[in-house]
């Protein structure tokens, strides 16, 4: 089947696009955006990733939100020795020294 | 030189307007038939396009795909001629001068005719899904072929002829309806 194998309807009356009426809206247009400040490159690029950005900031808070209520809920149930202090080490970032990993293993029975 | 689009939205990107031009006037016909979809007056369809035109300068670096710009470009112009279309709805009472001056002009019962056809075929179409409004207008109004249609509406080209016969039979019921309609009155 071809484009126009069925009759067209003549919508001529509602008048198509031409070329002094794409000169003057485009032209309008141009006129606008050349009278606009110059978009500010920082701006441009918040514009750009304003949505990634805000996706990758709730993930961070939900994160954060879920370690401190983890955290809150061993201490409260009062874990083992051990494993409160190793999830101290993990939250402060620090590493043990031998003298802590000693006292901290001595007795661990695993 | 022909530029692709891409190239061209890269350019724009980095601050120059002449390469927007270049791609508004690319995509002219296709955004007023779009607002012609919508609002079905040729002056509303120009300022909704003007003004959609802006706004996608303003938006441009939310453009992903340079090569895809069309298709970009078409979505801020139909949603700027939908809002528009809300707003005119609320607004809009006919002009008594804009009556008096058809009458006065010297073709009057012709122009007065093709205003009276306008009229029907607007409200025909008004009757239409928005896809098919676009899709008759683009292939009917100004000779476009399926192909493009397709590319441009992000559908298949069977879509677009499945689209465009709908639309053509439901316009001839009505504007039928309206011709025996007028008949009987005379």
């Amino acid at each position: 089947m071809t484009d126009r194998d069925e009759e067209r309807i003549d919508l001529s009356a509602l008048g198509g696009p031409d070329p002094l009426q794409e000169n003057s809206v485009v032209r309008g247009a141009m006129l606008r955006i050349r009278a606009a400040p110059a978009r500010e490159p920082l701006l441009a690029a918040l514009a750009a990733w304003w949505r990634p950005g805000l996706a990758a900031a709730i993930l961070v808070f939900a994160l954060g939100i879920f370690l401190a209520r983890e955290r809150s809920r061993l201490v409260e149930t009062g874990p083992e020795p051990v494993e409160a202090r190793l999830i101290d080490w993990v939250l402060a970032g620090r590493v043990p020294s031998n003298g802590e990993l000693l006292a901290t293993f001595q007795g661990y029975s695993r | 030189m022909n530029e692709s689009d891409d190239t061209l939205v890269g350019r724009a990107r980095r601050g120059d307007p002449d390469a927007f031009e270049v791609l508004l006037r690319r995509y002219f016909r296709a955004s007023y038939l779009v607002a012609m979809a919508q609002l079905g007056e040729r002056a509303e369809a120009e300022d909704a396009c003007q003004d959609a035109f802006v706004k996608a300068w303003e938006q441009l670096e939310q453009c992903r795909d340079g090569g895809r710009f069309g298709a970009w470009l078409l979505r801020i112009v139909r949603n700027t001629a939908h809002n528009r279309r809300g707003y005119l709805r609320v607004r809009r009472t006919e002009s008594l001068e804009d009556n008096a001056e058809v009458y006065a002009k010297g073709s009057a019962e012709r122009e007065l005719e093709r205003r009276e056809l306008a009229v029907a075929l607007r409200a025909a179409l008004a009757t239409l899904p928005p896809v098919q409004r676009e899709i008759v207008l683009m292939h009917d109004l100004d000779d476009w072929r399926h192909a493009r249609i397709a590319a441009l509406l992000d559908i298949s080209e069977g879509m677009s002829r499945r689209h465009l016969s709908d639309a053509r039979r439901r316009l001839r019921a009505l504007l039928r309806g309206r011709a025996s309609e007028e008949a009987q009155h005379d």
